[in-house]
């Protein structure tokens, strides 16, 4: 397991240090799979580069496995080749002058004391099972492709049996078919192995398929921390929500209260009052989320009146699976929505959307 | 229908030439270019195996009375000093100096690139100085510093010993040329191992330290075999220059009783009665060539090795920099040793001796300095002249050979022909043809043709410009960073041939470009060899100057020349750095 | 008959006085005038030397006897070769060719060169070699060389084998290019076998031979001697400023130089002029004057060549005579002295 404690990191500059992390804290139960997401620069690969001691940490603490192995101010820092990690690169890193075999054998080459040649063959064997490439040990690392590259390094980082894997954006590099295929098998050996494991990412599809519990980042701090469920389902900032899919951000103001936790809302560019779930007291400024998939499109007026909008097709996309929706609203805002193919959809039409769930956020905790 | 069918123009199989874009002035550019690079590389070898066939001694080559002949190989391989002391000696004199400068060159490119060493631009400037410097000054200065009786050095070191006498060190002997031939090769291993050190992606070595590898592990297991193919090049490299080298073996080889290849070559060619023996230091030649093709040819696999080795992704790495630590106070001994060794003591020497002449250094002497050197050396007229022809002749024959250079790279690069690897390797073979040969064969190409260049800068551009094989190996680099698609792009945007190759690959090559110019720049500056054999009374070049000021007695005017010329280029090496830097190796 | 005598003797006494005269006015005689004006309307005359030092005076001291005329000098090792190929590519720069009667050889070979007229200069025959194709203009006479502030003329050899004394050990510097020459030189008075042998003793000594500078050896104190030079060069270092002299050992050994005409030259008359004046009283003035190179051969102004023959020190002169047998030990001596052979 992994405990990081108010973990600050900056780094020298041209007009003084730049700080890239500023006080970050989480944990990693045994066994389990955490995603540090966010936009590039956010600060998640110098954190996973601070876990491995690659980087060492300005102030914090860092544990693994019950083991401190990095305190800036109790002085303490195990260099990274003594922490008890498997690292999968965002480059792979396979060593070209070696072949499949020498390259997933070399952690247990370099183990002290001295691993067992039968030993090694055997656990090398065993690992590239795994991972599906057996039939390839012989063959030099100058001649695999990017998807071989990366079983090879998943299998390389296992061989020693981590306490901790570490992965750094490792689907960044494949063609996008490549990466869900991979995406689904990393999650199944992941789990199936049990290994604790750190995944880094700017993919959203991938920490939520890899990930049990996910932190957000932006900007060197921790945004958000929850489940999958729980990110996408109640951002706590706009931008999380911005981050996470194509969802229509809507600014207004809490009009009034109307029942236990819900309130009417005044949204800019729309007549009427919309109802959506809030604590927050009335003249609040807040965002709506409305995520595209809750947003029915009827070319009749529903039954149920409540948050409704009354608009015309600007433009529509066939994706295949779904048909993507722009809808202007009268005198209001563009709405995204997405309605199964078969609804018949023209652009043109007049339609009326509306919004079966929504999360409002308030301004001020964005 | 059927005679539809067969209006339908009948169309020829696309040929090569659309896939690499060429139209027709395209094809008119390329096939010149390519005639002239082999012209200028073919020329100077078939006077060179020409000229070894010639004989007997009495006669020129080219005279009436020269006849074929064998009798210049049979001398020169039947004697037996070639064998006893010429063939050991020049060995040892190669294989020593090429380790020496390569574990201090390896040494010095892993501290200024890979670690925080303090002050690395400054180390970095410093550490090229003698690449500047025409070897023979520096051959003239390390005698003035360690030379046994009266070297500074060892007067120094006498002092703290408090012994006298001679020594205790002396550099007339194999050590002493093998430590001054690779203290004078360092530069030249240092840039070459830097740009290799740029280009390995240093997640390897980290997949090493998370695999739980120790540094020193990390090193032996990773860091050297990757670089490898690397390393082995330019040691390749260095190894064929080193072969080429005279100016050392003559200072301070001879007195030292150590007889090399190189020296051998001169010394048929400076008898005291009748004419130089063309036809027996041609003789002497031929091995280099065999040598050097032999050695290109392992050269050229390894390189291929150390391209599977690189991942080509247009950018350099940034490179994480090891923290030195408690090791910082050593390693800026260790390069500052070379830097005062290689150059501020020569430059020392040299700055002293113009004011003052070659006196040993003390408070007292320097009541006697003064400038009249350097009045003497601007009242010469030969002075401004030999300052514009240096760098008229060296910036002209630099611009030709990275314009042919790299004409040739893309050539060799993106066209598929019969003879592409046939070319590749000829071309590379002009690093081969020593510069004495070069010059003759060009001395002696130009007396026969009837164009009037000879005796004029002319020649002498056309001399320096067989070095074709640096700017070519640097366009090739270049171009293969560049995506093929650039290209492409340009040509279906419905740009054609030369369109391409001015707006869109010139603009992008344009850092290897200028890299391979400012390096050639620099060689051309230091050209002492061709110049000196190719002297008429209007072409006369810095370098040239220089050794006649001396032989003529005036060795502060020399030393003043000296200290102007290293002036010159300083200016010019900032310049390699940034664009060294910019091309990202 | 008297009355016919006295004029006679007259003019007898007149001619006889005049004779020195007329020998100085050469430069008076209408053919020299003639051909000054010829020249004068070539404009230029181009001299190549092996060495630029030799060439350098010449245009500014040319010019203040025969203004009008430009000089334009060459100093190069390989002229000969280049001379050659010239004539062979039917090109020609060069009109007067000065070296050494050794290095002028094989240019003579090919007849390359043109006979010349040197008595209109006021050359005697003897000045001459190569039947008229080179008219002398200098020696050189090889000295040894020492630092006066380390050493004294009574420590100096007073002939050449007294080099090989033990108390010279490890002092001596000397030039890889003249060494050879000078022991091929001593073979005429020694025979081959002693000359060899010196050549192996000398190596043998510690001498630093080599091609560098050897005032800058003597200057920083590596040596003290420089054995073999020729006397320009300790001329050259006193007079900037180097307490070094020299002594002539015994045998002395000098060497010819002389100029020659090229016969396809392009400014024929310039080049005359020029090869004339070089071997003429008047040249030889202003190239010791100018140039610190002397005549030392029998019947020369210069005060220490009259001493030298006066004193009857034995002279090795050099003459064409001896040339082959010379040249035949140089490629020995060299590659003893260098090393390549014992």
């Amino acid at each position: 397991m992994l405990t990081v404690s108010n973990l600050v990191k900056a780094f020298p500059g041209k007009d003084g240090p730049v700080t890239v992390i500023e006080g970050i804290s989480f944990t990693i139960p045994e066994g389990r799979c955490y995603a540090l997401l966010g936009p590039s620069g956010c600060g998640k690969t110098t954190t996973l580069r601070c876990v491995a001691g690659l980087e060492a940490a300005s102030s914090g603490r860092i544990e693994i496995a019950g083991t401190v192995v990095s305190d800036a101010d109790a002085g303490i820092f195990v260099p990274v080749h003594a922490r008890p990690i498997g690292m999968v690169f965002q480059s792979y890193a396979i060593w070209p002058h070696l072949n499949v075999f020498e390259n997933v054998a070399y952690p247990l080459r370099v183990e002290r004391p001295r691993v067992p040649k039968v030993e090694i063959a055997s656990r090398v064997a065993d690992v590239l099972a795994l991972v599906g490439m057996g039939a390839m040990a012989d063959r030099p690392a100058t001649q695999l492709s990017g998807g071989q590259q990366q079983r090879v390094a998943l299998a390389r980082a296992l061989v020693r049996r981590p306490s901790l894997l570490l992965l750094d954006e490792p689907l960044s590099n494949l063609d996008a078919r490549l990466r869900v295929t991979m995406r689904n098998e990393l999650a199944e050996m992941v789990a199936r192995i049990g290994v604790t494991a750190l995944y880094v990412t700017h993919d959203q599809a991938e920490a939520f398929a890899l990930a049990d519990r996910i932190a957000v980042m932006n900007a060197g701090h921790i945004v958000q921390e929850g489940t999958p469920r729980e990110i996408y389902g109640r951002p706590r900032a706009s931008f999380i929500a911005e981050f996470l899919g194509a969802a229509n951000l809507l600014a207004g103001r809490v009009a009034e209260p109307c029942g236990p936790g819900v309130a009417r809302l005044a949204i800019e560019g729309c007549n009427g009052h919309l109802v959506f779930e809030t604590t927050a007291p009335a003249g609040t400024a807040i965002d709506l989320v409305l995520r595209p998939e809750h947003l029915v499109v009827t070319t009749s007026r529903p039954a149920n009146a409540a948050n409704v909008f009354a608009g015309r097709i600007d433009k529509i996309s066939f994706l295949g699976n779904v048909i993507e929706c722009v809808i202007g609203v009268e005198g209001g805002p563009t709405l995204r929505a997405v309605a199964a193919p078969e609804a018949e959809l023209q652009e043109g039409m007049a339609v009326w959307v509306r919004a079966s769930a929504g999360t409002v956020i308030a301004r001020d905790e964005s | 229908m059927a005679d539809a069918a067969r209006a339908l123009p009948r169309r020829a199989p696309v040929a090569v030439r659309q896939q690499s874009g060429l139209d027709l002035w395209g094809r008119v550019v390329v096939v010149a270019g390519v005639a002239v690079a082999v012209y200028l590389i073919a020329a100077p070898l078939a006077m060179l195996l020409a000229t070894a066939l010639r004989g007997p001694v009495e006669f020129l080559p080219f005279e009436p009375g020269a006849q074929w002949t064998l009798e210049n190989l049979v001398a020169v391989y039947t004697a037996p000093v070639l064998y006893q002391r010429i063939i050991p000696d020049t060995l040892v004199f190669v294989l020593g100096s090429v380790a020496l400068s390569f574990t201090v060159g390896f040494t010095l490119a892993w501290l200024v690139e890979r670690t925080d060493l303090p002050g690395r631009e400054a180390w970095f400037t410093l550490i090229l100085f003698p690449l500047l410097v025409p070897t023979i000054v520096l051959g003239i200065a390390w005698v003035f510093l360690m030379g046994p009786k009266a070297g500074w050095l060892n007067l120094a070191l006498r002092a703290l010993m408090g012994t006298s006498g001679e020594g205790p060190i002396d550099v007339f002997t194999m050590g002493g040329l093998i430590v001054c031939q690779a203290l004078a090769s360092v530069p030249f291993v240092f840039i070459l191992l830097t740009a290799a050190l740029r280009t390995m992606n240093p997640s390897l070595e980290e997949a090493s330290g998370t695999s739980g590898a120790s540094p020193l592990t990390t090193f032996r297991r990773v860091t050297v075999p990757v670089l490898l193919p690397g390393i082995l090049a330019p040691l390749i490299l260095v190894c064929l220059v080193t072969l080429e080298q005279y100016e050392l073996p003559s200072i301070i080889g001879v007195p030292a009783e150590v007889n090399v290849f190189s020296y051998r070559i001169l010394y048929e060619l400076n008898p005291a009665d009748g004419l130089p023996n063309y036809g027996g230091a041609a003789a002497v030649a031929l091995p280099f060539l065999v040598l050097g093709i032999a050695l290109l040819a392992v050269y050229n696999i390894v390189v291929r090795r150390a391209e599977k080795f690189v991942t080509v992704t247009g950018k350099a790495y940034i490179q994480r920099r090891l923290p030195l630590g408690r090791w910082r106070v050593p390693a800026l001994v260790f390069v500052g040793l070379y830097v005062v060794m290689g150059a501020l003591l020569p430059a020392a020497i040299l700055v002293w001796a113009s004011l003052l002449g070659y006196v040993p250094p003390s408070l007292a002497a320097l009541k006697t300095a003064s400038f009249a050197a350097y009045h003497r050396l601007f009242a010469d007229p030969n002075f401004w002249l030999a300052l514009r022809n240096t760098v008229i002749v060296a910036g002209a024959s630099a611009l030709i050979i990275s314009l042919v250079g790299g004409l040739l790279g893309w050539t060799l690069l993106r066209l598929r022909f019969p003879g592409r690897t046939a070319l590749d390797f000829f071309s590379f073979m002009s690093i081969g043809i020593p510069s004495v040969i070069a010059g003759l064969a060009v001395m002696l190409l130009y007396l026969t043709i009837p164009i009037g260049i000879y005796g004029t800068f002319m020649i002498l551009i056309v001399a320096y410009s067989y070095r074709l094989a640096v700017s070519t190996r640097l366009a090739k680099a270049g171009l293969m960073q560049l995506h093929r698609e650039l290209e492409e792009a340009s040509a279906a945007s419905g740009a054609r041939w030369m369109s391409t190759q001015l707006r869109i690959v010139l603009p992008l090559l344009r850092a290897s470009l200028f890299s391979s110019f400012v390096l050639l720049f620099i060689v051309g500056v230091r050209e002492f060899t061709l110049p000196l054999i190719l002297n008429g009374p209007d072409n006369i070049v810095l370098s040239v100057l220089l050794w006649k000021v001396f032989q003529n007695g005036d060795a502060p005017q020399a030393a003043a020349l000296a200290t102007l010329i290293i002036a010159l280029v300083i200016p010019v090496v900032a310049l390699a750095r940034r664009a060294l830097m910019r091309a990202g190796g | 008959m008297t009355k016919l005598i006295r004029p006679a003797l007259l003019g007898l006494a007149v001619a006889l006085a005049a004779t020195p005269a007329l020998a100085a006015d050469w430069k008076d005689s209408s053919d020299v005038k003639d051909l000054y004006e010829k020249a004068k309307k070539e404009g230029e005359v181009v001299i190549w030397a092996p060495n630029g030092r030799e060439v350098d005076w010449i245009p500014k001291a040319f010019a203040a006897e025969w203004p009008g005329i430009t000089v334009k000098g060459l100093g190069d090792n390989d002229i000969a070769p280049k001379i050659i190929a010239e004539a062979r590519a039917g090109r020609h720069e060069v009109d007067v060719y000065w070296c050494s009667i050794t290095c002028v050889q094989p240019i003579v070979q090919r007849e390359l060169p043109t006979k010349i007229d040197w008595s209109m200069f006021g050359v005697t025959k003897d000045n001459t070699a190569f039947d008229g194709m080179m008219g002398f203009t200098n020696n050189i006479v090889y000295v040894v060389a020492y630092d006066t502030k380390k050493m004294s003329e009574a420590d100096m050899p007073k002939t050449w084998d007294q080099l090989l004394d033990p108390k010279y050990k490890d002092k001596m510097t000397g030039s890889l290019f003249l060494m050879p020459r000078m022991i091929s030189a001593l073979s005429m008075k020694w025979g081959k076998d002693k000359a060899l042998d010196f050549a192996r003793k000398l190596k043998d000594t510690g001498i630093l031979l080599t091609r560098a500078p050897r005032e800058s050896i003597l200057q920083s104190g590596e040596r003290v001697i420089a054995a073999g030079e020729v006397d320009v060069l300790p001329k050259l270092w006193a007079k900037s400023g180097m307490p070094v002299k020299y002594v002539i050992p015994s045998p002395v050994v000098l060497g010819q130089f002389g100029g020659t005409v090229l016969a396809k030259a392009p400014h024929p008359n310039a080049a005359r002029l020029l090869a004339g004046w070089m071997a003429s009283k008047d040249g030889k003035k202003a190239r010791e004057r100018d140039n610190l190179e002397v005549d030392f051969r029998p019947g020369s102004d210069n005060p220490e060549a009259k001493a030298i023959y006066a004193s009857g020190v034995p002279v090795i002169e050099d003459t064409v005579e001896d040339m082959k047998a010379r040249a035949a030990l140089y490629k020995p001596a060299a590659d003893i002295l260098t090393g390549q052979a014992k």
